[in-house]
């Protein structure tokens, strides 16, 4: 499990990889909240590798959308175990998947 | 505490709920059944402190019996479900072209009677599971200490098993507005309702779909070709078990005139209580709340001493059940309604039919769709019983509280939520278990019926074609 930070003057995207279940997620949170913290700019969350999602990894991308406003934060490439999960958790609303 | 703090606690729950439905969405069967495992572990592990937390905060029933609640709901419950499949392909037929996947519903709303407590909550608990719902339980103000001890232990083991974090939550100091908040929330999926007439009533009322139960008024018959002592004995079992608090409790006894005297003496034998009829006023008036017309709560899982004492009514100190000869059926005898505690009526018959028709008018005096019970050795009589019962159990030659739980005397379904159909106002009379929680997807495949592609269609169309040709035609066997 690794997760990469590839920032631009204006993007920084998050590449997830295979399970973000809860130990991988407790394992980046303070790395991810830093490079977030710290960007100016839009936030991409890279799912294409992803194939499961804790509790844990809704509340990043609640806390995201809190923290850089729904116009600033998209979620990109999930699979469609992947959307299937946000949507059930009533997030697709709130939030841009695709 | 305001409305809008309510809204939010109500919001709470929902969401975190809604996140353990998607996360849970994922898991495949072996990471649900390990879950499952552990979880009937830790609650078959937690038995006896359960049952003796339940009988010490209700002051409901007896620590013994509510331990073997405790086992139903665990380990029978868990053998029951253990192999059935919950998750993904489910069943696949060729010929028929149709496959089968089993999908979660969501959130589930848990309500808990004070009668059952803890082991109303694991039975819940893992039936919810099993199906990937979480589970939020609304629990009873007088038993909130030992169901939240359960619900606990249980969520613990589940996020040992790696569980979606809150696939098991407690409302915090329950109360009939946070419930009703939750009930009509369009977030939830189903209600498992279990509890009074009213609760099942507002659970209908809610608008979110409902598993409920309904009231019981079982009448037993015994039957002259039953062994008599073994009847007396199973029920005398039976209607004292936990002090008479499942619903399913034998109510009144039916006997013929020519052998109740031999009835009433078994029952003697092991302690039960003939209440004389000058003393019946007394009785009814201590167990029977006549201005709602249902049981007083005050003597709901209390023995038989303590409800003789209330009563004024002097007993021997070993008296397990009061026996109360009756005449009638209905409003009139406050004796012949479900009575939650080791009081049951008697009713002397003059034949079979007699007999019967005693059942038939208890069975609807509030006990419709839920549970009769007959001890007979002739099967055509049995079967004769069982079709005129408006129930969804006809229980045989057991104990009918423990028998219509299942798992012990029989094969049913091992539940603690009993459907009563249509009569007790509910969608099914099946003992509710694991396979009510999963909505079920058909891949249905394209076969062609033969019948239809041989078929003239133009005969539909044809006014002056009467309904017999179209059908021979349809039927045609070329």
């Amino acid at each position: 499990m690794s997760t990469k930070f590839i920032k631009t003057d204006k993007q920084l995207t998050c590449q997830f990889s295979s399970r973000m279940d809860t130990t991988a997620c407790m394992e980046i949170e303070n790395e991810i909240n830093e490079n977030i913290d710290n960007f100016q700019g839009q936030i991409v969350f890279e799912l294409k590798d992803v194939t499961y999602i804790a509790s844990s990894f809704l509340r990043f991308c609640g806390r995201t959308v809190k923290a850089v406003g729904c116009d600033n934060f998209t979620l990109v490439n999930a699979a469609p175990e992947i959307k299937k999960v946000f949507r059930i958790a009533g997030l697709v609303e709130h939030l841009n998947i695709s | 505490m305001s409305e809008q703090t309510i809204q939010e606690e109500v919001d709470e729950y929902l969401v975190k709920a809604r996140n353990a439905s998607a996360v849970f969405n994922q898991l495949n069967q072996e990471q649900v059944d390990r879950i499952v495992n552990a979880v009937h572990i830790a609650g078959l592990n937690a038995r006896v402190k359960l049952a003796k937390m339940a009988v010490e905060e209700t002051g409901i029933g007896k620590w013994k019996d509510k331990v073997l609640k405790n086992v139903v709901a665990t380990q029978y419950v868990y053998e029951d479900i253990k192999d059935l499949k919950t998750v993904g392909v489910i069943s696949e037929d060729f010929k028929t072209g149709i496959t089968e996947i089993a999908q979660p519903l969501g959130p589930i709303l848990g309500i808990i009677p004070c009668t059952n407590p803890t082991s109303t909550v694991m039975f819940k608990i893992l039936i919810s599971l099993k199906t990937r719902n979480p589970i939020i339980l609304s629990l009873p103000r007088r038993a909130e200490e030992c169901c939240t001890a359960a619900a606990k232990l249980m969520y613990e083991a589940a996020l040992q098993e790696n569980a979606p974090e809150d696939c098991i939550q407690w409302i915090r100091s329950s109360n009939r507005e946070k419930t009703g908040a939750i009930m009509s929330d369009p977030r939830l999926a189903l209600i498992l309702a279990t509890g009074g007439e009213g609760l099942v009533h507002a659970a209908y009322s809610s608008g979110t779909p409902a598993l409920g139960v309904g009231p019981g008024n079982v009448p037993v018959y015994i039957e002259r070709s039953a062994d008599i002592p073994f009847a007396a004995e199973q029920i005398m079992f039976s209607k004292t078990f936990d002090n008479g608090t499942i619903c399913a409790s034998e109510q009144a006894i039916i006997v013929e005139k020519d052998y109740a005297d031999q009835v009433v003496d078994e029952f003697e034998k092991l302690n039960a209580y003939i209440v004389p009829e000058d003393k019946l006023k007394q009785l009814e008036e201590t167990v029977f709340n006549q201005e709602r017309g249902l049981m007083s709560a005050e003597i709901v899982g209390k023995s038989a001493k303590y409800i003789a004492d209330k009563a004024s009514i002097e007993v021997p100190d070993n008296v397990q059940l009061l026996i109360a000869k009756q005449t009638g059926v209905g409003k009139d005898y406050p004796l012949s309604s479900e009575i939650l505690a080791p009081v049951i009526a008697l009713y002397e018959a003059s034949d079979f039919d007699h007999a019967v028709n005693i059942c038939i008018d208890l069975n609807f005096h509030g006990g419709m769709g839920h549970t009769a019970s007959i001890f007979s050795n002739d099967k055509e009589k049995t079967t004769k019983f069982s079709m005129v019962m408006n129930a969804g159990r006809i229980v045989v030659n057991s104990p009918s509280s423990l028998g219509a739980v299942g798992g012990t005397y029989n094969t049913l379904d091992a539940s603690f939520t009993l459907g009563c159909g249509s009569g007790g106002r509910n969608i099914t009379t099946d003992n509710i278990t694991a396979k009510h929680l999963l909505n079920i997807q058909r891949i249905t495949r394209r076969r062609i019926n033969s019948r239809m592609v041989n078929f003239d269609n133009s005969l539909y169309f044809d006014e002056t074609v009467k309904a017999t040709t179209i059908e021979n035609q349809f039927n045609k066997n070329y």
